[in-house]
């Protein structure tokens, strides 16, 4: 500001020294331009604060491209309208990183369209941010391969655990086929089943229909076949709208694994019938669960576990009770007496691997029950079935602990010679202490954990085994504490081979019913071990999941399969792992093994198919002395295999790709190029913008009233050289 | 002869199965008021259970004053009912025996159970021994409470327990000393169900079951 005011003062003086000369008028206006036109050279002295935006996703923005150019896309306009769309996305995102790949380079025979193989592979690749423009007319070479199993990481829902598979955004992908083909078409867009079902329970089926092509209202039928084509149950419904979901229910089937297949009746002119089934896989297990309850003398603790088991209807309970023993005397006939034969042979005999589990409770095995019948019932359980040990008087007797087969799968050393049941031991009940790895295994543990305030506090406990467990091959879940404070083992898990077993060394459970707070507690515990027992626990221990099988290039068959569960921290490529499929046991060399994260495995080989296969199972074995031995079974089937002529109208499998990527579908060429530009503004946008300030000394400079200033320079000299006569 | 004698010395060797006690109240009725409860014996029933099935039974009846960690109940009356549903629903059951009709018709209402007439196809009937009808008195016959699916409640219309203790107990009309053995069987029978339930349906219904589950 001085310096201004100083400007001004020395126009002043030259104002009064140019009097003289110019007179006064003439000296004042020479004065004031010669202030005028130094007021630029002043502003410099003064500068602004310039703010610059400047997008930075057009500098940085990678767009992916896929451009399927197969046969099929050959024949119509569809890749040279590709070919011109990649042009004028070029033309529009000029500073945008466009990185193309075809479908062609990656694959040879382009009458077999491989695109479910290599679009993961590309898909794979993507960048979280990175935008994506995928051509393609959704033919593939296995058109009945679910996308679902193709990109299980990709789509809407999608929470990726897997690091190998980025997460990519949904909204920055878009789909660019072709229209549907002239002509009417229906197909079965999704065949949803249970993830299981039950024998003897009808099975509820979802089909959804697609269409395209249909005038007004059109009658189908939809029907759901059995692996020999016999029609289970059928459906005619109106199709009025594209997607149309139909609900049926399927005849009870028997235990397995069963393949159903649902298909739509070809329409009159319907040219394009592959599409017009789908098939899936159905696992059905038995409804009711098989218990041998074994109890060497009624009681009230067999009373209650009956009570128990009897309220559950899933068991189906068979009790072998020994009212009497082979010396008593009844003092009556046999015809007076309710004592029926039972049929020792059968039941233990061809009929014992329908049980899942077994009750052996305060019972003498040797006693009651011949050698070879004692071996069947612990090869039983060595063969994945369950124990559910529960002590007594009879129980753990010297010949059972010491010479019976019963002596192979236990997990402990009773530490007298004989029984060693104290009945008069009386003890209060302290969870055990396992290890975070048997816990993982022996999820029981952790179920009890829950009951832990109404366990501890029950001090009505009475007869006690005492035994000294393997730590090795068990793992402890309950001890009982007596008036010592010793503390000494109540109830073990453990693993013989396949099977599962607990082992309770108390028969006063049934005390814990009636002195706690509710019988809801005492049922809890025993549901609790039974699940367990089963397999059913939440947290499986190896669990298989994924399962896919499809051609690779060379169309060989290609299977990979997740396994998850905490028995994978064991895994090992060895002799204690097997991998079986289609009936035939792998080698581990021929399989892929990848750690895909925490209690995570990923396998993956190839096989070479002799035969036309149409379903396949994988069976996983894994032994290990923490958890005994496990099995997990999937199903797959198997796809078939159609060339792009055989396929002809993709429309089913474009639509269903693009609802699994949750991506938009434009099938319109004329829509193409005004929805790309569109997207790519969206896209765009979505950046963040870079924000820069600045000081600008030479800001009069971009103003326009520049140039008036710059006027007053010749004006002045004008008017002192007296130009202008008037003045 | 070698096994023979291994079968035998197993049988030597056999250890003893936890008693199961009748647990009482009161005294039984029908046992002289200057009895005290600890005179109160059952050894020849005992023996008799014992040597005709596998449970073992206390021969002393227990007196408790608290019943509820108990899982059966012998007595001609209850007070406190609302307690004696809790116990009844935790699994415990109740065998009235004498007069306990009025009793028992009052302080158990139809709506939490059902009471009936003991039928014939009743596991009481042939847990043990096959009976063809139990023993009334006066014309009045045996009921049951049935509750969750089970006798909850047993109403015997005579004192059976009183009956079959030592030394028996004859004085009351309807017992009679040439009916003790049936009266020992329908006792068992009682044991059997109290400690086995309904095992019996299951060999009935076993090739069904088999078959269901292959």
């Amino acid at each position: 500001m001085l310096l201004l005011i100083l400007t001004l003062l020395v126009c002043v003086l030259l104002a009064i020294r140019w009097r003289k000369q110019l007179g006064l008028l003439a000296a004042s206006l020479a004065a004031l331009c010669r202030f005028l036109w130094l007021v630029p050279l002043l502003t410099t002295l003064f500068p602004q604060t310039i703010v610059s935006e400047q997008p930075d996703s057009f500098k940085q923005q990678t767009v992916h491209v896929f451009v399927d150019d197969s046969d099929s896309m050959k024949k119509g306009k569809a890749l040279s309208q590709a070919q011109q769309t990649l042009k004028y996305l070029r033309q529009r995102c000029k500073s945008c990183d466009i990185r193309v790949t075809y479908l062609s380079k990656q694959s040879q025979d382009s009458s077999y369209t491989r695109l479910s193989l290599l679009l993961p592979d590309w898909y794979a690749q993507l960048a979280p941010n990175d935008a994506w423009l995928l051509f393609t007319d959704g033919g593939d070479f296995q058109p009945y391969l679910d996308w679902k199993l193709v990109l299980p990481h990709a789509g809407k829902n999608i929470v990726t655990t897997d690091s190998r598979l980025p997460s990519v955004s949904k909204r920055k992908g878009m789909i660019i086929g072709v229209p549907p083909q002239a002509g009417k078409n229906i197909w079965v867009a999704d065949l949803r089943l249970p993830p299981f079902a039950f024998a003897d329970s009808s099975i509820d089926v979802e089909v959804e229909v697609g269409q395209q092509g249909l005038e007004g209202k059109q009658q189908v039928q939809v029907q759901v076949l059995d692996a020999d084509n016999k029609i289970l149950t059928s459906k005619n419904i109106t199709l009025q709208q594209d997607r149309t979901k139909v609900f049926l229910s399927v005849p009870p089937h028997k235990k397995g694994t069963h393949i159903f297949t649902a298909k739509l009746l070809p329409l009159a002119d319907e040219t394009n019938v592959w599409d017009n089934s789908n098939q899936k896989a159905l696992e059905i297990l038995p409804n009711t669960t098989g218990v041998l309850h074994l109890l060497g003398s009624p009681s009230w603790d067999g009373s209650f576990l009956r009570r128990y088991l009897k309220s559950e209807p899933k068991y189906d309970l068979i009790s072998f009770f020994i009212l009497r023993d082979p010396w008593d005397v009844s003092h009556a006939g046999t015809r007076e007496l309710s004592l029926i034969p039972f049929p020792v042979d059968q039941l233990f005999g061809s009929e014992l691997k329908n049980f899942k589990v077994i009750i052996m409770q305060n019972f003498a095995l040797h006693r009651f029950l011949s050698p070879k019948h004692q071996h069947n019932l612990v090869e039983f359980v060595r063969a994945g079935g369950g124990l559910l040990f529960i002590g007594g008087p009879r129980a753990l007797s010297k010949e059972d602990h010491t010479h019976s087969p019963l002596a192979k799968i236990l997990p402990f050393k009773v530490m007298q010679t004989n029984a060693a049941y104290q009945s008069d031991k009386r003890f209060k009940i302290k969870m055990a202490k396992p290890t975070q790895a048997q816990r993982e295994l022996a999820s029981i543990y952790d179920d009890w954990l829950e009951l832990e305030d109404q366990l501890v506090q029950f001090d009505a406990a009475q007869g006690l085994h005492i035994i000294n467990p393997d730590a090795k091959q068990s793992t402890p879940l309950l001890y009982a504490t007596d008036e010592n404070k010793r503390e000494l083992p109540l109830a073990l898990a453990s693993y013989p081979k396949h099977g599962r077993a607990i082992w309770l060394f108390s028969d006063s459970l049934w005390r814990f019913a009636m002195g706690s707070s509710s019988r809801h507690n005492y049922h809890e515990f025993l549901q609790s071990a039974m699940a367990w027992l089963l397999h059913q626990d939440l947290y499986q221990p190896l669990v298989s999941k994924n399962f896919i099988m499809y051609h690779d290039h060379q169309l060989n068959l290609v299977w990979q399969l997740d396994l998850t569960g905490a028995a994978t921290k064991y895994f090992s490529s060895t002799a204690a792992w097997q991998v079986e499929l289609c009936g035939k046991k792998l080698d581990w060399n021929a399989i892929e093994v990848e750690h895909t994260g925490m209690q995570r495995i990923h396998l993956r080989g190839k096989i070479a198919v002799a035969q036309a296969l149409h379903k396949c199972v994988i069976t996983v074995y894994g032994t290990n002395k923490a958890f005994g031995s496990l099995i997990t079974k999937s199903v797959a089937v198997v796809p078939t295999l159609l060339s792009d002529d055989e396929l002809g109208d993709t429309t089913m499998k474009l639509t269903t790709l693009a609802r699994h990527l949750d991506v938009p579908l434009l099938t319109d060429p004329q829509a193409v190029r005004s929805e790309i530009s569109l997207a790519l503004r969206s896209w765009l946008e979505e950046e963040k913008v870079i924000t820069e300030d600045k000081e600008e000394h030479y800001w009069l400079l971009s103003k326009w009233y520049f140039y008036l200033f710059l006027l007053f320079l010749p004006l002045e000299v004008c008017l002192r050289r007296k130009v202008f006569g008037f003045l | 002869m070698f096994y023979q004698a291994l079968f035998f010395l197993a049988l030597i060797s056999l250890p003893a199965t936890a008693q199961v006690e009748i647990i009482s109240t009161q005294p039984a009725a029908g046992q002289a008021a200057s009895t005290t409860p600890a005179q109160l014996t059952f050894k020849q029933l005992a023996q008799t259970v014992s040597q005709r099935t596998s449970v073992s039974l206390s021969p002393r009846l227990r007196i408790v004053s608290d019943y509820s960690k108990h899982a059966w109940l012998w007595a001609d009356t209850i007070h406190a009912p609302h307690k004696l549903s809790q116990w009844l629903k935790k699994g415990g059951m109740l065998i009235v025996s004498g007069e306990p009709l009025a009793f028992t018709a009052k302080t158990f209402p139809a709506t939490l159970g059902k009471w009936q007439h003991v039928p014939l196809d009743s596991a009481l009937m042939r847990s043990f021994y096959l009976l063809n009808s139990l023993p009334t008195c006066n014309n009045k016959r045996w009921q049951v409470y049935m509750f969750h699916q089970r006798m909850a409640i047993v109403a015997i219309p005579y004192p059976l327990l009183a009956y079959l203790s030592d030394p028996p107990q004859q004085k009351h009309p309807c017992l009679d000393a040439k009916d003790k053995e049936t009266h020992i069987r329908v006792f068992i029978n009682l044991l059997m169900v109290a400690l086995a339930t309904d095992y019996k349906k299951d060999q009935v219904h076993l090739p069904e079951i088999l078959k269901r589950l292959r």
